[in-house]
């Protein structure tokens, strides 16, 4: 067991080191660099730079350099000192913008996460309980109508029914006087409003996905032997539900979560920028689109490092639970 | 076994004999959301393949008259109020600079009758047969082809095009390029799981690793990578079918890794080792044995991949990373609906979303379906 | 001087009265400038406007502050803050002219913007002169200036006892001190500006000569040095009691150090000493704790001068030095807030609601905005201002006539090519479908009541004719291709590549464009890109053909800012790409010549003349191609903003939003 840990540690190094150079190369990918960037957007408001000042401008970022030099020594920085670079857009240490975003975005996956578990895990009982009830077909087509509409047109048109309604805007999580004034004990009730359509928005399209997945379960496991057993000795119908049935259906929902680790970063950009949210999704986007290279280089190192170690600690604790894997990486 | 519910006994005979796929095909048949879709899909598809003659003007036919307006109303009484040949009226516009209003009204002078079979645009019917009749258009009183006034049944977009001609030369992308991903995902996935599951060793570590780096790259930067790298001159749709084609070498990784466990499963198997002893080449042995041993799993992925396509087709045209302007596709059409000025002025424009969600929903029910029917246990 | 004088009365006579004609109706104050008595100077830059009340009259009457500076209580008299009485400046008229009404103070502008930048610098940008919309030179942060007879020293002079936002003194030293340790040593990243180079391009002598006078000396006679200052450098001045030691440092070089006090400045670290130079110095207003002389000064309040952020305001200048025509301390407001949005349609979503109090917008959506009124409430007026582009900028086609590909330059310098191109399209409907019929078809011509307008010129190559655009295309050297497209003569395949700025709608135009040159025989592709993509490409020369430029062409005037209409001027321009002097031919270099015996010329007749040449020139040759006339700029503006101006003309050199002076606007619930 120690043995395969102690090999699948050694791999990890090497892999993290590949990402790393492919994310570099992907992300000065694009013609140009933050100067001609820069320059544009500046053309765009109406200061226009000469072609020297561009190249002044390069040479003080060091994106005269050839990508691979400056690859090295954005790693060397990183290994050395710990720093992660320079973000040209904000000026400012790359870590200090994603120190910046990190609570929101955590926090707001991690409610979206939530609501998509406690909605969808009764829902996805009761319909496997009820199979071809009108509640089952009632869950399951709304399930499929929230997956089936793209997110960003469902948020657009849920703000525009709230406007209609109430006549304010509920654009972005904080209104102004809550940014201006800090958050107050009286804006969270309006505060908790403004959360709801994200939450909703970007949560429905993964509760089909788990209603269906737990149904599914359900209803395989209702169908063995262990549960007619169960049965016959006299079990209650609640008992065989959640303490048989439900325990093996959460399996594959359990193991989904390691998934999760991946979409946490820029999983709903789009939603994101359409209901105005200042999470890691949108600032990713625009890094990438203005070649703020190193911010953007660890917003995507940070995630591509997430998705690694989340594969590495599922593939450690299957190995742990079943003997036959370990046993036939062996072989 | 009897205290489970007991089948019907099987009285045909063929159905023993029948092959695996046979029996899907008898199991799919009987699913009934299942049918209707593929109904659904077999409609859609022949809408995209028959697009120059369903739709009644080109792609980019358009006229200064008609900008976002609304679907047009279709008369079937006469100012008498006796039932006629349906007909509609011209439209007339004024423009208040004053009030910054837009006053639209019907022109009540001339009718135009909706005529079926219509003479309109020349094109080439399935690309080949040169034609000039659509399914429907309009004619003046006379029995002209007349191109003044406009029947838009899902109204007009900004520019004064027609947004139903539109979703079906648009569906010739939506519906075509997800499935050319899937397809070399799906193709990528059995090969590449295939040689690490049933070799093993050093080449399935060195896979392994590829994969998890990958997977571990998120989309975004690489559409945005991909589609600025390539070079210009090449058409927007080509462009996007390079990218979807370059992201499904990527996108094989989930396959893959299913692939290689089924392999490591099976390899185990008597009937691999059978073949092994027989001298059996190892690539007959995965082709000929071991693939159809789960290709239905396999096509049921395939099936369930192409609805998250198309609706990543609409997320990324929103970003400006995927489809654009001059060329059409769903995604297109939907984003002039993210400004909330459109869904407000014209809640038209969002019909495109109807046909998304009927693709996405037919595609999943299908592949609901194909489960189903490929669970040899059901 | 008196010749001087003379020209300048003439020149600005000329300097054209712009758009304000077509926009506000009869709104046009033909103000002539009065000839000046031989041998007299005047304080003032422009001839006072009658309407403007007498300082010693206002303060006689006593000055007043916003309760919002009382209540800190940690300021002076109103008095001691302003300049002297005599030095005061009064805001009384809009920059058209327009009186204004006195407002009452209070309240916040909201705004949303993303980043600071120009978009937060030029609303509430000083400049020592400013223009009017009638592109005269008005006195501002300088009171007034005088020059010699051959225009070679100017005199700037200060208004006395001003100071700057912390309530230090500023002074010429300011001036003279920004000029020779920041622009000479190019500190601020600019260098030396073109209006401080003479005929030769050796730099002014710029020297003090008391605490409100400086002089600028050339080489050669420079005339046009004070509109050149107000289009190039626009400022002219730093805090040198806040930057003098920063910028002592940079020159030493002791990067090291003066980062550190950069960042106690600030509280940014900067990467290096030129980003510190370029930030503090020409971005200055993005950084809390840099002084400057605007009404507004962003917040030193934690959480509130991040411009990055999602969140940042700019705070009211207790020390401003303007008034209102009844002595009230201008600004009237007290705030301009702004909140960060992901895109720009979703400020319209915010206007909507009342969160946001500005925004320019589309025709089109201006039925959404007044409609809001009925949904949530909020009533917004709109007010039109007109461009400066030559025809619409969405819709011009520019034709790269450097492009470097033998076959396709000769052909783009054809005229009849470029007629071809104009006429082979239907242009009534184009406009009509564009721009859901709010906008006429055009031509790329000065519009109705600008510089150079001919109504011939605006209706040059803009019948449709299709059969006609075909003979043309073939004198020009085309021949029809098997395929029914063109080719050159030479049997290769013609196919014009035509690229844009992404996310401009240039798609659709080039959809229904696309349409009339297939028709016509022309072949054609199309894809747009990054803004930074098209910006490098642009530098390089290579485009082949835009629609939507980063620049299109026109602007206020050919002779003040010749960027997007003379080769060579700019670097970014599509139509006349790489084409520089040495490279023109034909009437291009004809037109470089035309503007380099302009600079060179004082008397106002024969620069008159020189202009219409120039104008003349493009009228001939039509280098670009438009199709639907030019589109005016409309401001969305919640109803509770009052003395916000109508009928002004929206132009970079005017600084935008700027000349809409919103140290002047009051809220009024």
């Amino acid at each position: 067991m120690l043995k395969y840990i102690g090999k699948r540690l050694l791999m990890f190094i090497p892999t993290i080191f590949i990402i790393s150079v492919v994310i570099f190369f992907i992300i000065q990918l694009p013609p140009g660099d933050y100067a001609t960037s820069y320059a544009a957007a500046m053309a765009a408001e109406g200061e226009i730079m000469t072609p020297e000042q561009i190249e002044a401008l390069r040479a003080q970022f060091g994106l005269d350099k050839p990508w691979y030099i400056q690859y090295f020594s954005w790693m060397a920085d990183i290994i050395t000192k710990g720093d992660f670079g320079y973000s040209f857009e904000y000026g400012r240490a790359v870590w200090d913008v994603i120190a910046q975003y990190l609570p929101l975005t955590l926090g707001i996956s991690f409610v979206i996460m939530l609501f998509q578990y406690v909605v969808s895990l009764p829902i996805g009982i009761y319909c496997a309980n009820h199979q071809y009830s009108v509640g089952d077909y009632f869950w399951s087509f709304i399930g499929f109508i929230g997956t089936a509409t793209p997110n960003f047109l469902l948020a657009i048109l849920v703000m525009y029914f709230i406007y209609v309604k109430t006549g304010t805007m509920y654009l972005g999580l904080f209104s102004t006087e809550m940014l201006q004034n800090g958050m107050r004990p009286e804006y969270i009730p309006e505060f908790l409003g403004r959360c709801m359509i994200p939450v909703l928005v970007i949560g429905t399209s993964g509760t089909c996905g788990i209603i269906r997945t737990v149904r599914a379960q359900m209803l395989d496991e209702q169908a063995r032997q262990y549960t007619l057993t169960a049965r016959a000795k006299g079990c209650s119908e609640a008992t065989i539900t959640y303490k048989y049935c439900l325990r093996a259906a959460l399996n594959p929902v359990v193991s989904g979560l390691s998934g999760a680790l991946r979409t946490i970063f820029s999983g709903s950009t789009v939603s994101a920028i359409v209901m105005n949210m200042a999470i890691l999704g949108p600032v990713l986007l625009t890094a990438l689109k203005s070649q703020d290279m190193y911010l953007a280089g660890t917003i995507v190192l940070v995630q591509a490092i997430l998705v690694v170690v989340g594969t590495l600690l599922s593939d450690i604790a299957l190995a742990w639970l079943d003997p036959r894997i370990r046993f036939s990486e062996r072989s | 076994m009897a205290i489970f519910k007991k089948k019907k006994p099987q009285n045909d005979e063929s159905r023993y004999m029948a092959s695996q796929w046979k029996l899907m095909w008898i199991k799919l048949k009987k699913h009934k959301l299942a049918r209707f879709s593929m109904i659904i899909l077999a409609i859609m598809y022949a809408g995209a393949l028959f697009a120059d003659f369903l739709a009644p003007y080109g792609l980019e036919d358009f006229t200064g008259l008609y900008t976002d307006t609304a679907p047009t109303t279709v008369h079937w009484r006469d100012e008498n109020g006796s039932f006629s040949r349906p007909f509609v009226y011209k439209l007339q516009k004024v423009n208040d600079r004053k009030t910054y209003s837009v006053i639209i009204s019907e022109d009540t002078s001339a009718k135009y009758y909706v005529k079926f079979f219509a003479k309109g645009n020349e094109y080439k019917l399935l690309g080949f047969i040169p034609c000039d009749i659509h399914l429907y258009g309009l004619v003046d009183e006379q029995g002209v082809p007349n191109t003044e006034a406009r029947i838009n049944i899902f109204g007009a977009d900004s520019v004064g095009r027609d947004i139903f001609s539109r979703i079906l030369y648009g569906s010739r992308v939506s519906l075509t390029i997800p499935f050319v991903s899937a397809a070399i995902s799906f193709v990528l996935g059995i090969l590449l799981g295939g040689i690490s599951g049933y070799f093993g060793g050093w080449i399935d570590n060195l896979i392994q690793r590829i994969i998890e780096v990958i997977s571990a790259i998120p989309s975004i930067p690489l559409w945005l990578a991909l589609s600025a790298a390539i070079p210009p001159g090449i058409s927007v749709t080509a462009m996007y079918l390079y990218i979807t084609v370059i992201l499904s070498f990527i996108g094989w990784t989930g396959l893959a890794r299913t692939v290689r466990g089924r392999f490591i499963a099976l390899r185990k198997e008597d009937f691999v080792m059978a073949a092994k002893l027989a001298g059996v080449s190892d690539f007959k042995i995965i082709v000929k044995h071991m693939v159809p041993g789960f290709l239905s799993y396999l096509i049921v992925s395939l099936t369930l991949g192409i609805p998250n396509s198309i609706l990543g087709e609409t997320s990324m045209s929103y970003l400006g990373l995927g489809m654009k302007a001059p060329a059409t596709s769903w995604g297109v059409l939907l984003k002039e609906t993210e400004a909330l000025a459109t869904v407000a002025q014209c809640p038209w424009k969002m019909i495109p979303l109807i046909f998304v969600i009927i693709a996405v929903l037919a595609y999943n029910f299908l592949g609901d379906g194909l489960r189903d029917a490929a669970d040899p246990y059901k | 001087m008196g010749k001087f004088k003379k020209w300048m009365s003439l020149a600005l006579a000329l300097i054209m009265c712009i758009g304000l004609l077509t926009a506000c109706g009869g709104g046009n104050n033909s103000k002539t400038p009065e000839p000046q008595q031989p041998g007299t100077t005047t304080p003032d830059a422009t001839p006072s406007t009658p309407s403007t009340p007498d300082p010693a009259e206002i303060a006689a009457s006593g000055f007043s502050e916003a309760p919002y500076i009382t209540s800190l209580g940690t300021y002076g008299a109103v008095e001691d803050r302003l300049p002297v009485a005599d030095d005061i400046m009064v805001e009384s008229v809009d920059a058209a002219g327009n009186p204004l009404a006195i407002g009452v103070y209070g309240g916040e502008l909201k705004r949303s913007a993303g980043g600071g930048n120009w978009d937060a610098g030029k609303p509430v940008e000083e400049g020592l002169f400013r223009f009017n919309t009638s592109a005269e030179v008005e006195p501002n942060v300088a009171k007034s200036y005088d020059v010699n007879d051959d225009a070679t020293v100017y005199t700037i002079h200060l208004r006395e006892g001003m100071k700057w936002s912390d309530g230090e003194p500023f002074t010429a030293e300011d001036c003279v001190w920004f000029y020779n340790a920041v622009c000479l040593n190019n500190l601020d990243g600019k260098g030396i500006r073109n209006c401080h180079k003479d005929a030769n391009g050796d730099p002014a002598v710029v020297e003090k000569v008391d605490d409100t006078t400086f002089t600028v000396t050339f080489g050669t006679p420079k005339y046009d040095f004070i509109e050149a200052l107000v289009v190039d450098l626009k400022w002219h001045y730093a805090p040198k009691h806040i930057l003098g030691d920063i910028c002592q440092m940079i020159l030493d070089g002791k990067e090291a150090e003066a980062i550190a006090a950069g960042k106690e400045l600030t509280g940014v670290e900067f990467s290096d000493s030129s980003a510190l130079g370029k930030e503090t110095l020409y971005y200055f207003w993005n950084y809390s704790g840099i002084p400057t002389l605007n009404p507004f000064v962003l917040s030193t309040e934690a959480n509130k001068n991040n411009v990055k952020g999602e969140y940042y305001e700019f705070v009211r200048n207790p020390y401003y030095w303007k008034t209102d025509a009844a002595g009230q301390q201008l600004p009237y407001m007290d705030k301009i807030i702004y909140t960060t949005v992901q895109n720009v349609d979703q400020t319209l979503m915010l206007l909507l609601d009342g969160t946001v109090d500005y925004q320019t917008i589309a025709v089109q959506d201006a039925p959404t905005v007044l409609d809001a009124e009925n949904t949530s409430g909020t009533k917004i007026n709109l007010y039109e201002w007109s461009g400066v582009e030559w025809g619409s900028a969405a819709h011009q086609l520019h034709l790269n006539l450097g492009i470097a590909d033998a076959n396709k330059n000769a052909l783009f310098n054809n005229a009849d090519f470029r007629q071809a191109m104009s006429i082979c399209v239907d242009r009534v409907a184009l406009a009509s479908a564009l721009t859901d019929g709010w906008q006429d078809a055009g031509q790329a011509a000065p519009q109705e009541g600008t510089l150079g307008y001919s109504e011939e010129w605006s209706k040059k190559w803009t019948e449709y004719d299709v059969a006609k655009a075909k003979t043309l295309f073939e004198s020009a050297g085309l021949v029809m291709g098997s395929d029914g497209f063109y080719d050159f003569a030479d049997g290769t395949d013609f196919e014009l590549t035509i690229v844009s700025v992404a996310d401009m709608g240039a798609a659709d135009t080039f959809s229904l464009l696309d349409t009339y040159y297939r028709a016509a025989g022309i072949k054609c592709n199309f894809r747009d890109y990054d803004r930074s993509y098209i910006d490098n490409e642009l530098m390089a020369g290579s485009l082949e053909c835009m629609l939507y430029p980063v620049t299109p062409i026109g602007d206020i005037s050919i002779a003040l800012k010749p960027n997007s209409m003379i080769p060579g001027y700019a670097t970014n321009v599509a139509w006349y790409g790489n084409i520089k002097e040495d490279t023109a031919t034909g009437d291009l270099l004809e037109l470089i010549n035309l503007k380099k015996q302009l600079d060179q010329t004082a008397d106002a007749d024969a620069r008159n003349d020189i202009v219409a040449q120039m104008l003349k020139l493009h009228e001939e040759n039509q280098w670009t191609i438009g199709y639907v006339a030019a589109t005016p700029t409309i401001h969305a503006v919640n109803a509770r903003i009052q003395n916000f101006p109508d009928g002004l003309v929206w132009s970079d050199i005017y600084r935008d939003m700027g000349v809409a002076h919103c140290q002047c606007w009051f809220i009024q619930e």
